[in-house]
């Protein structure tokens, strides 16, 4: 089925003479505020085969999407463009416009002037300049694009959910009760995350196990969940709807079906090591669960403690669960969608496996003096199943404190530490204030706090509940704590920021509100899936408002705190969610994909003649065979369409549908026919780098409007001969902008193919007399728009520092060397030709 | 804080602490008790222990070897007790939350030596007088007008035995042999022998040093500061200690002694499990009929 679609999808089938309608979209004031568009109109109806140009005050809106099917109707057009806002925002919207007015919906090409343009330059010339140049670009590569046809491959009806907190059971359940297969991957040895550990829910002090445990139950019930825990993520491959996951599951020595729960096992185990789920503050068994609520229930043997004594063989007896010969066992499942949901890591929190690591030594005397405690300690200490049964006690004296304080924002807020607010330390600390006041009415509560954030319903109320409690609020960030040598109490100084002087604070117990982060191994388990992290670490969604649940990735989603810190109700909201982005793809029998793959001219392949295969070896997913005397052939389901085998082939046998040697050429050559010496060229990677463009945009960072963006794929599709086009032009600068190395590229390893093959032709360039600044190799991620906006600072001033006058002499000494392969491969164009362009 | 795992030492211990907030473990090390034998650095599970060889003494104007050290990283001691279990000299003591406590002799997953010390009260009465001088390590005292020995802490040398003529009888914890080829000592090196716990080596008149095996314990504490391998060799064959069923003694077994001693153990274990069977199988099978 798969090989008929594929034929469809690379024939060229349909091509129509291009007449290219432009439609010029005001965005409100967003661009119209900035730029002339009655100038861009005229501008653009005079470019090459432009037959229609219109301008729209909301081009996205029904009457925009209107004007255009009427106008594909009604004046034969061919091409259409939208000079609007990033292709990355609503390129498929206007694909579907297009489509629906019976236009393949290839036929489309947007013209970036908001992101890259109004939204980063100033009304002016030069601004007005570089929109009309964006415009030509597009209509440029709008002319020779073909018409394609997308692949449908069918859905895994399966879902996975990796991560099996407070989330990932939602988003779990959710799936399986809409009747998807689902498997739950939980790298402990218990679903139940944070909240299993928490004592008490704010605001309505609800028992957190009592309300999260049936739903741990529900999820081993269910019959379409599989719980998959005590594993890890090995690899992912695949596409949406067809991902092949490998995990590795860790061996337990416990026979999961044979064991019982009973626990007679753990009597009889001789060894006591900390309890990481009890944050260290107590111990467990050799043989043990984490909690007595554990899900799955069954009991594990940690071989860093176990002397093999067997007596827990004994006293398991006829039911024969443990088994000290088991191995760790890898498997691979098959799903159609996977939804991220790994949670955070509270800071200072101990993770399994660091029973031999003391406490750190952190902010606050925390892990010198014995009664600075964090939070999440707190909750264990003031659960009554922890391990004081619910006593809050000194360390030093096992005595109950008399005056607790609280420190907030410890490591969040700091430009030291974390910039961002945890979100959630506020409320567990008015929570934690309430109980321990509970337990100890006598207790006085000192909370030391920037600013009070208690945003979500009912929160308000919780607050106000605190303050009429008697709590002291203290206003101010604590710059020092000592502890009393003889009673061991805490002195806390600060400055009262409403006072406006310095107190001090003598203490029985402190609490330390520490920063969440995020969890171990998140840039692992990103890179795995190509998934991207934001500038505070968490995973990075599509879109802030509009996809907060969706990644890069078709058909990864992500859940909770691993996008960034929230609390519960907004976590099980966001489980739900991606629940039911899931189920949009697996409900259906197929999923159509980008026809954006590679093709191989057996014509002009020379593997028939002689061993080559070099784009097998730069294929990052191994979907090139080249058997000797035959040409190369792709295999379409396994392209992902990077093109970093185009841009390696010698002899140019390769092509990208949708981004053509001949379509990026003409980008090319639109961009510098104009004052070439005066701009940068910069190819951007779709993923990283011209997302952070476009980011450097909605961010109205303002930088020089020196530079013309070519998007592609992956850096990997960046040709040297593109480079070699845009000297020949006179180009300024060139800038080659990736994802970052070693493992951020969405493509495996283009980005790695990129840099070495662009750090090659660096030295070309250099030793044919062009100033090594005049190419540059930059990794700039998705959510690095001041590094986009400094690069491009940067590489402008280096531009008038070497001056235009010099910049031409280079260009004119290196044109022999620099034109030579171009020359080679007939790729200059007739003089004939550059003249019908004017 | 929630974790402390430190290590502290003055002149006569070594204290290594992991402190949870809940529980205090501590494993105490006599610095004067430990003879440096090694035993608990070959049957630690987490190679938490190590021994060091230190710098000799000179005593009365003579150079004198000094028995190694032993040190214990507190990342990664356990606190399991199976080195308390296996000291021949009682040098380590655990204790949590201030109670002594060794862990694997909870749920006799670890067997204790037996230590059989008989004093024949019709024959004592002679020695009582130089009680002191009858124990190379001490352990026997008078309390009131009565022989006492601290059989706990003994590794069972027989010297006593010698001494008193048979009035005090001790079988070993520890069986094996000891043999020193005489030929591959260094000239004049007599570490060994300024080591022994017990008076199981002797000087001969040219310097040599020669064994005494009725009085060797094989605790090995020679060997630790022997520099010429293959010089000395001591091998245990048997160790006499109650009866568990425990892979981790085994285990232990395996470290301390030459494999036979092992394979004597299962073979025991096993010829009693097959009478156990066929005893039951008796039982069955009478009451088939």
């Amino acid at each position: 089925m798969t090989e008929s679609k594929t034929d469809t999808a690379t024939k060229v089938v349909d091509f129509r003479e291009p007449r290219v309608g432009v439609f010029l979209c005001h965005c409100g004031l967003n661009i119209a505020g900035t730029l002339d568009m009655d100038d861009l109109e005229e501008y653009s109806k005079k470019l090459a085969d432009v037959v229609f140009v219109k301008q729209n005050r909301y081009t996205c809106a029904d009457p925009g999407q209107d004007e255009i099917r009427k106008a594909i109707a009604e004046h034969d057009l061919t091409r259409v463009v939208v000079a609007a806002c990033s292709p990355r925002m609503h390129e498929p919207t206007f694909r579907t416009t297009v489509k629906d007015a019976g236009l393949n919906e290839f036929y489309f090409e947007m013209a970036n002037i908001r992101e890259h343009c109004s939204w980063c330059h100033p009304k002016g010339e030069a601004t007005q300049e570089k929109a009309k140049e964006i415009i030509k670009m597009a209509v440029a590569k709008a002319r020779l694009l073909a018409p394609l046809q997308k692949f449908e491959v069918p859905v895994t009806p399966k879902a996975m959910v990796i991560g099996g907190g407070v989330t990932g059971i939602h988003s779990a359940l959710d799936l399986a009760n809409m009747g998807f297969k689902t498997y739950l991957v939980e790298r402990d040895e218990s679903i139940g995350g944070h909240m299993a550990q928490l004592d008490k829910t704010f605001p309505t002090l609800d028992c957190s196990i009592c309300i999260e445990g049936p739903k741990m139950v529900e999820c081993s019930r269910n019959p379409n969940i599989e719980i998959i825990s005590y594993a890890d993520i090995l690899s992912v491959d695949g596409y949406i709807g067809n991902f092949r996951v490998k995990i590795l599951k860790k061996a337990r020595y416990v026979i999961q079906s044979e064991c019982t729960g009973c626990g007679e096992c753990v009597e009889s185990c001789p060894i006591e090591y900390p309890n990481s789920w009890e944050q260290n503050l107590g111990t467990r068994k050799a043989i043990s669960i984490p909690f007595p609520q554990a899900v799955p229930l069954v009991f594990t043997i940690n071989m860093d403690h176990c002397i093999e004594c067997f007596m827990c063989i004994d006293a398991c007896g006829d039911r024969q669960a443990i088994n000290f010969s088991q191995e760790p066992e890898e498997i691979e499942v098959e799903v159609g969608t996977i939804v991220v949901a790994t949670g955070f890591h509270s800071m200072y929190e101990p993770i399994p496996g660091s029973e031999s690591k003391p406490a750190e030594k952190g902010y606050y005397g925390y892990g010198k003096f014995d009664n600075v405690l964090t939070a999440l300690e707190v909750e264990r200490l003031v659960c009554a199943g922890g391990p004081t049964g619910g006593e809050v006690i000194r360390r030093s004296d096992g005595k109950h404190p008399k005056r607790v304080g609280f420190i907030q924002c410890v490591g969040s807020r700091d430009i030291n530490k974390y910039e961002y607010c945890s979100n959630f330390c506020c409320m567990y600390t008015i929570k934690n204030s309430v109980l321990i006041k509970e337990h100890e009415p006598d207790t006085e509560i000192y909370i030391f706090y920037i600013d009070m954030r208690t945003s979500g319903k009912g929160y308000e109320d919780f607050y106000r509940r605190g303050r009429e409690s008697g709590f002291t609020f203290i206003k101010g960030r604590p710059y020092e704590v000592i502890e009393d040598p003889d009673t061991k109490n805490l002195i806390i100084r600060t400055e009262d920021a409403l006072l406006g002087e310095p107190i001090e604070v003598e203490v029985d117990l402190l609490i330390l509100s520490t920063a969440g982060e995020p969890s171990e191994g998140t840039n692992e388990l990103g890179s795995k899936l190509h998934i991207t992290r934001s500038g505070d670490g968490f995973f990075m969604e599509s879109h802030p408002k509009l996809k907060p649940l969706d990644t890069p990735v078709d058909g990864i989603y992500l859940a909770g705190a691993c996008q960034g810190l929230k609390d519960i109700p907004y976590s099980v909201a966001q489980g739900s969610g991606a629940a039911a982005r899931a189920a949009t793809v697996l409900s259906k029998k197929t999923v159509e994909i980008e026809p954006i793959v590679a093709v191989i001219d057996p014509e002009t392949c020379v593997n028939t003649d002689r061993k080559c295969g070099i784009c097998v070896d730069k294929c990052p997913y191994g979907a090139i065979n080249a058997l000797e005397g035959k040409a190369a052939v792709v295999n379409v389901a396994n392209c992902h369409g990077c093109g970093t085998c185009v841009a390696s082939c010698p002899q140019d046998a390769i092509t990208q549908m949708h981004f053509t040697d001949e379509q990026i050429m003409a980008q090319i050559r639109a961009a510098l026919e104009d004052k070439a010496e005066e701009k940068i060229l910069v190819f951007a990677c779709n993923w990283c780098c011209y997302s952070g463009s476009d980011l450097a945009g909605t961010s109205r960072f303002e930088y020089p409007p020196t530079a013309r963006i070519i998007r592609v794929m992956c850096s990997g599709r960046v040709d040297t001969d593109f480079v070699a086009e845009a000297y020949r032009l006179g180009a300024g600068m060139v800038l080659v902008g990736g994802c970052h190395l070693p493992t951020d590229c969405h493509y495996i390893s283009g980005n790695w193919v990129a840099k070495e093959r662009i750090e090659r032709y660096a030295k070309v360039v250099e030793g044919a007399g062009i100033s090594p600044e005049r190419l540059r190799w930059k990794e700039i991620s998705a959510a690095e728009g001041l590094i986009f906006v400094n690069t491009i600072k940067e590489m402008s001033q280096q531009l008038e520092d070497i001056g235009i006058d010099k910049i031409k002499e280079e260009n004119e000494k290196a044109r022999k060397r620099i034109e030579a392969p171009l020359r080679r491969k007939g790729l200059i164009p007739t003089v004939k030709v550059a003249e019908s362009d004017e | 804080m929630p974790l402390k795992l430190i290590r502290t030492e003055d002149d006569r211990t070594l204290t290594i602490e992991r402190g949870l907030y809940t529980k205090r473990f501590l494993l105490i090390v006599d610095r004067e008790t430990c003879r440096g034998c090694g035993i608990c650095e070959r049957v630690c599970h987490t190679s938490a222990i190590s021994l060091h060889e230190r710098p000799k003494e000179v005593i009365d104007g003579k150079e004198r070897a000094v028995r190694a050290q032993i040190d214990i990283d507190p990342h990664l001691c356990d606190h399991c007790g199976i080195c308390e279990a296996t000291c021949p000299f009682a040098a380590i003591t655990h204790t949590i939350n201030g109670e002594p406590i060794v862990c694997v002799h909870q749920i006799e997953a670890f067997p204790e030596y037996i230590r059989e010390i008989v004093i024949d009260e019709s024959k004592i009465a002679p020695y009582i007088k130089r009680a002191e001088t009858l124990c190379p390590l001490g352990l026997i005292s008078v309390e009131d007008g009565e022989i006492s020995i601290d059989g706990k802490s003994c590794p069972c040398c027989r010297v006593c035995e010698d001494k008193t003529d048979g009035a005090i009888k001790v079988r070993k914890i520890f069986h094996g042999s000891i043999k020193i080829e005489q030929e591959r000592c260094p000239e004049g090196c007599q570490n060994c022998f300024d080591v022994c716990p017990v008076d199981a080596l002797g000087l001969r008149d040219d310097g040599k040093v020669y064994p005494i095996d009725k009085f060797c314990v094989y605790c090995e504490a020679c060997v630790k500061v022997c520099p010429e391998p293959e010089a000395l060799t001591v091998t245990r064959t048997s160790i006499r200690h109650t009866q568990v069923k425990s892979g981790a003694w085994n285990k232990t077994l395996e470290k301390l002694t030459t494999g036979t001693a092992l394979e004597q153990e299962m073979q025991t274990k096993r010829t009693s499990k097959i009478a156990e069977s066929m005893a039951r199988r008796q039982v069955i099978g009478a009451g088939g009929d």
